[in-house]
């Protein structure tokens, strides 16, 4: 009996803890994952579909619920419902009440998307979840196909995809990182609460490879290179903030760690590396940014050093005062702290999440995959990147309706040869 | 396909305005029907969620205040007390009741709060002063430090809401200490006049000068001061 009780719920992740504190309006911790198929979604079939991954994925069967102390994961009979998206993009704020479900699946047109909160999974761990889901929704779809029997996940497997591989990998007397100076902040103006801007850039992932070669990097670093290079533009056509003044250009790109130590699981496990460029020093050019990525990257891509991220994060989480703080004080408190040790150190972010590989024939009715990052009142602007299918799309997402920073960046990676297709929800 | 050919990037079908540049694309590149939208056009979560929880704190409260006031009047008719406590309570009740109402943002505009705040507060006093069937200090202090306050708060509200401030809310603490600084003079007025019949000003000149001060220097700091006004202040008072 009492391992059945056991069974029924389980505690956020390390880096989970976090988010449903810090969920508001503009702080919504919710990013969203879209599969643009090649025809009209069938509600049904989604539907008949996802009650078949949460299934086989009992991780994603929960419900979000409020202790004394923390949040926690109560596990639930029924899988949410499927709904035609209807709200802007990533901006579901009923985190904290309600007992909500961390994540729904949408669909619109030929689209599904998987808006999932941070609280229970990153990047990685939706996706896998999202490729399941259209797994049986092609099976359904073609009746004469027939599905591969999916074996039933073992226990023991179960177990490590439903790790917190933060606690796995902490090691008690590392010591842990300095606190970054704080960073530039783009001065736009806010849009009203509840909105959310995108502009999806679709563009060939060969052609940009092909570039990036000319430059003897990878797609990820001349990524990155082109955004400072903007933000840089930006500063010098527009801030009027004495140079003296100015401070330095960080962003936060998400490690997934699941490359660089043993784990399997689909809750959080990344950490943020931080590259930064500091215009007082002068202006840089694209070699200049290129040969510091690639230094920071071989500095920082280790595990000794993203042992320090980890240590430092789950320290927190062992203090016994911060344990025996009421929930209610660390959802008022938490906003506040987030913005002082997270936001406040970065300018923006730019999150990659590789290039994605759908097994055969699932993959024959997805188009393109999209990743939409999210809002944050912190961090206006963000941007994400996903490539499947020789497809690369990269989303802005931004609360700010100044659209010079998207402008110049697309017309920075037109000048270098590269086609776009450019997709808004405004 | 729709083309903008200032940022030499390709829109969507039914885009007649570069999202980016606000360029206007060429009318033959723009298709109306058959078009593919990425997105739908989108509603307002936070609108309606909003306004739900709005919605459920002003029923509870309004339940709750039902029932107390229900209660008061129960217990007033059993016991018939000498003194008035149950019909101040009521009085309050239904007063809080209208507070809530206004400052949960059923009205939108804030010059209307405020000119609901007053009328409410000119109700509450006159209904509280009347209890005892002899109208007095509700007439002769509240009404016109009420009428003034409500004008000046109206007045600033509006100032505010025109002013190119709006999204700058290092104003607001600004704009609340000088209409404190117009108000406080004119409350003593009132009292002055009523206890030793002519106008006289002392606490209320301390605390004018020191809002308008404490206002003077959040903007100056704000907006940070010219060079030389900088030197010249360091220059004066190096030590």
């Amino acid at each position: 009996m009492k391992k059945q009780r056991q069974d029924n719920w389980f505690k956020l992740d390390n880096a989970g803890k976090l988010y449903p504190s810090i969920a508001s309006s503009r702080v919504s911790t919710v990013f969203r994952l879209t599969a643009v198929l090649k025809m009209p979604v069938k509600a049904d079939l989604l539907q008949q579909a996802l009650g078949q991954s949460v299934h086989r994925f009992p991780l994603f069967n929960v419900k979000l619920r409020r202790g004394i102390f923390w949040y926690y994961f109560e596990k639930t009979t029924e899988p949410p419902r499927v709904h035609r998206e209807r709200y802007f993009p990533c901006t579901s704020t009923d985190l904290r009440y309600n007992q909500p479900s961390p994540y729904k699946i949408l669909y619109f047109k030929n689209r599904v998307h998987l808006e999932i909160s941070h609280a229970i999974a990153d990047g990685a761990g939706g996706l896998i979840f999202l490729k399941d889901i259209l797994k049986n929704y092609h099976a359904l779809l073609d009746e004469s196909c027939n599905p591969i029997a999916e074996t039933p996940i073992s226990k023991e497997v179960l177990a490590t995809l439903e790790e917190d591989a933060f606690k796995k990998n902490y090691e008690k007397k590392i010591p842990s990182p300095q606190k970054l100076e704080k960073a530039y902040h783009f001065p736009f103006k806010l849009i009203e609460k509840g909105e959310y801007r995108i502009t999806n850039g679709t563009y060939s992932a060969s052609a940009f490879k092909a570039l990036a070669k000319t430059y003897n990097t990878s797609p990820t670093k001349m990524l990155l290179c082109l955004y400072f290079e903007t933000i840089q533009d930006f500063i010098r056509e527009n801030e009027t903030v004495r140079l003296k003044d100015l401070k330095p250009l960080i962003i936060n790109l998400p490690v997934d760690l699941r490359s660089i130590f043993p784990s399997k699981t689909m809750r959080n496990f990344f950490i943020s590396i931080t590259p930064s460029i500091d215009l007082r020093l002068g202006e840089y050019n694209r070699s200049e940014i290129l040969t510091y990525l690639d230094h920071y990257f071989a500095l920082c891509l280790t595990p000794k050093y993203l042992k320090r991220y980890i240590s430092r994060n789950f320290k927190n989480e062992l203090f016994w005062h911060v344990r025996l703080i009421p929930l209610f004080i660390k959802d008022l408190a938490m906003p506040f702290i987030y913005n002082y040790y997270g936001e406040s150190s970065y300018t923006s972010s730019l999150s990659n999440l590789g290039v994605i590989k759908i097994d055969e024939p699932y993959a024959e009715i997805i188009e393109k995959l999209e990743l939409l990052p999210p809002p944050s009142e912190g961090n206006i602007i963000k941007a994400t990147v996903i490539t499947f299918n020789d497809i690369t799309t990269i989303s802005f997402g931004s609360l700010t309706d100044e659209r010079v920073i998207e402008r110049l960046f697309f017309r920075k990676l037109r000048n270098e040869g590269i086609s776009i297709k450019i997709e808004t929800n405004y | 396909m729709a083309f903008c050919s200032k940022c030499g990037v390709k829109l969507e079908d039914h885009i007649a305005v570069c999202p980016l540049c606000q360029y206007k694309v060429p009318d033959d590149l723009i298709q109306t029907e058959n078009t593919q939208k990425a997105f739908p056009e989108a509603l307002n979560t936070h609108a309606r969620q909003s306004y739900a929880t709005k919605n459920k704190i002003f029923y509870t409260y309004f339940m709750i205040s039902i029932a107390a006031m229900s209660i008061l009047i129960v217990l007033h008719s059993l016991i018939r007390p000498t003194h008035r406590i149950f019909q101040y309570a009521v009085i309050c009740i239904i007063a809080s009741v209208i507070v809530l109402f206004l400052l949960l943002g059923y009205i939108k505009r804030v010059d209307r709060i405020f000119l609901g705040l007053g009328l409410m507060t000119l109700f509450l006093t006159s209904m509280l002063d009347s209890i005892d069937a002899n109208m007095t200090w509700s007439l002769t202090y509240a009404l016109p430090i009420i009428v003034f306050s409500t004008a000046v708060s109206m007045i600033v509200a509006k100032k505010y809401a025109k002013s190119a401030h709006t999204n700058h809310f290092i104003f607001i603490p600004v704009y609340i200490c000088v209409t404190l600084a117009i108000l406080l003079p004119f409350v003593e007025i009132v009292i002055a006049l009523n206890i030793i019949h002519r106008v006289h000003l002392s606490w209320s000149l301390i605390s004018t000068i020191s809002l308008l001060a404490f206002s003077g220097i959040v903007a100056g700091l704000y907006y940070q001061m010219p060079e030389y006004i900088k030197e010249r202040l360091i220059r004066l008072f190096h030590v």
